[in-house]
């Protein structure tokens, strides 16, 4: 029987990991969608990049989310002692 | 690393009361905010110096995004979202100064911040389309999404919030455990991505500000925000 | 962890004041100076606009004057042709009157100089014409010179009215005038001749001019009855006719 701290730490890791692998999908997806759109449009690159900056940072969010659950089990876990 | 980045350390105590650091670095911030804009804004001429065109180019820039958000006059919003851009933008790059952190990379600040997102998202709306206008708003596109437009306003407030404290608190982390391994140099590519994260944050959190404001002037949807200048 | 309460009111005053100071000391400023050169630059563009409006009204003023001197100009220039046109006529037409009299004085002139020059030459002729009869006389036989003219005498006598007669020659006896002395068969025929009319026979006086003939003369006018007479009378009536 494994301790909850262990425990803890697994599930922490397994939720960074997992959590990272979405975002990355789709950031890589959001980047060549912009890039596709920058070299058919030139000149409307300002907004795209612009957009594509705000459309990153919120799938980054879904990152953080994990990074936050993480860090609760390590640092802040109710459940250990 | 020495302890939870999620704990508070408490700076001095009057009574009973804890001021705990993240407040007394917001007091600098505040502090050099004011003193550097009333110092800018003393002896403002028709004709421009260096310092009042940057002054000027950044208003001009975000009353151009504010038109382009919520499409009418700028000046009942500027205030806002310029001091949300201004003060986030100052507080995640105060990390730059030793042994200060980001008052951001606390939970309480960013709850603050989104609280009063929040609270001025309800002003504006009631304030521009009346009361009733506004609860109506809740009701479209039809009263089946009235619940889940209710939800939608706690949880886009609670992930401003998570968003922002997430990406500078993580920032700050990744420094920190990076500085306990190498002193040396290493850290300076991960200090340039934070100052980096931090403008784009800052950047974040006032155009989705801006769009929760507009989105509640307005109708229902929210607009995406577009402008016309190039960033 | 835990969540601090009071830190994020704190919080949440400190970014309400920042609010409020970044709202006095940077954007009201900021926004206000903006205006200020938006409203003054309005201005300017009104002022401009009125600037060139003027610029536009001077020039069409001046181009308005351009004309009018223009046309004042070629009114005077009329007025000065029409005047220097009548000028000149009346000043041609004045030289020409000056050119018709002075012509009318040449002619006259000329005309006068051509009698004159007649005049003359009739003169030289009948002188010419004198100086041959007495010439010719000279050599015809002497009673050439007085034959025949006594019988011519007493025709003109007779033709004359009685009172011409007595007027010409009123009651004194006239001259006789020859152009040689008589010859007593011819003193004799003149005395036939003359008697008639005068009651003494009149003296006779010599005049070789004559050339040939006999002449009465009296106090108030004399009967030409010679050749010098007759030459005399032929080169008058030329000189008249010429």
């Amino acid at each position: 029987m494994i301790s909850i701290e262990a425990l803890s730490v697994i599930m922490a890791a397994i939720a960074v990991s997992f959590g990272a692998i979405g975002p990355a999908l789709a950031e890589g997806r959001a980047v060549a969608s912009a890039m596709e759109a920058i070299a058919r449009q030139p000149e409307a690159a300002g907004t795209i990049s612009r957009t594509l900056f705000v459309g990153l940072a919120m799938i980054e969010t879904m990152a953080i989310y994990c990074l936050v659950i993480a860090l609760l089990l390590l640092f802040a876990n109710p459940y250990v002692g | 690393m020495t302890g939870s980045p999620l704990d508070l350390s408490v700076a001095f105590s009057v009574g009973p009361v804890a001021v705990s650091e993240p407040v007394v670095i917001t007091w600098g911030i505040i502090v050099f905010l004011g003193l550097g804009s009333w110092l800018l804004t003393r002896r403002m001429e028709a004709r421009a110096g260096t310092g009042q065109a940057v002054l000027e180019l950044v208003v001009g820039a975000l009353d151009d995004q504010i038109r382009a958000a919520v499409g009418h006059d700028p000046a009942r919003f500027r205030t806002l979202v310029g001091t949300l851009f201004l003060f986030i933008l100052t507080a995640n790059w105060s990390s730059l100064v030793p042994g200060i952190e980001p008052p951001t990379a606390h939970l309480e600040t960013d709850a603050a911040l989104a609280g009063i997102v929040f609270a001025a998202t309800i002003w504006f709306g009631i304030t521009s389309r009346g009361l009733g206008g506004y609860l109506r708003g809740f009701a479209e596109p039809s009263w089946v999404m009235l619940p889940l437009n209710l939800v939608e306003q706690i949880t886009r407030t609670f992930s401003l919030m998570v968003r922002l404290f997430g990406n500078v608190m993580s920032g700050v982390f990744v420094v920190g455990i990076v500085l306990s391994l190498a002193g040396l140099l290493v850290p300076i590519p991960l200090m340039a991505l934070d100052l980096l994260t931090g403008a784009v944050q800052a950047y974040i959190f006032a155009t989705l500000a801006l769009v929760f404001i507009a989105s509640a002037v307005s109708d229902g949807r929210p607009t995406p925000p577009t402008g016309k200048e190039t960033s | 962890m835990g969540f601090d309460w009071i830190t994020l009111a704190f919080q949440a005053v400190n970014v309400l004041i920042l609010l409020a100071i970044l709202r006095h000391f940077l954007f009201r400023p900021v926004a206000r100076i903006i205006a200020e050169r938006q409203a003054a630059i309005a201005r300017t563009l009104d002022e401009a606009e009125k600037a060139r409006a003027a610029a536009a009204k001077a020039g069409e003023d001046a181009r308005a004057e351009a004309e009018r001197t223009a046309a004042a100009r070629h009114d005077a220039l009329a007025r000065a042709r029409a005047e220097a046109e009548a000028q000149a006529a009346t000043i041609l037409e004045a030289a020409r009157d000056e050119a018709e009299k002075i012509k009318a004085a040449a002619r006259e002139e000329a005309r006068a100089e051509q009698r004159r020059a007649e005049a003359e030459q009739l003169a030289r002729t009948g002188a010419l014409a004198l100086d041959l009869a007495e010439r010719l006389m000279q050599s015809l036989p002497e009673d050439r010179r007085v034959a025949g003219y006594a019988a011519r005498l007493a025709q003109v006598l007779a033709s004359l009215p009685a009172d011409r007669r007595r007027a010409l020659f009123d009651s004194e006896t006239p001259q006789l005038i020859a152009p040689r002395p008589l010859g007593p068969a011819e003193a004799a025929e003149v005395q036939a001749a003359l008697a008639p009319y005068f009651a003494t026979t009149p003296p006779v006086s010599v005049d070789p001019g004559l050339i040939a003939g006999l002449e009465l003369r009296g106090r108030h006018g004399s009967i030409g009855n010679s050749l010098r007479h007759d030459l005399t009378r032929i080169a008058q009536v030329a000189r008249n006719e010429g």
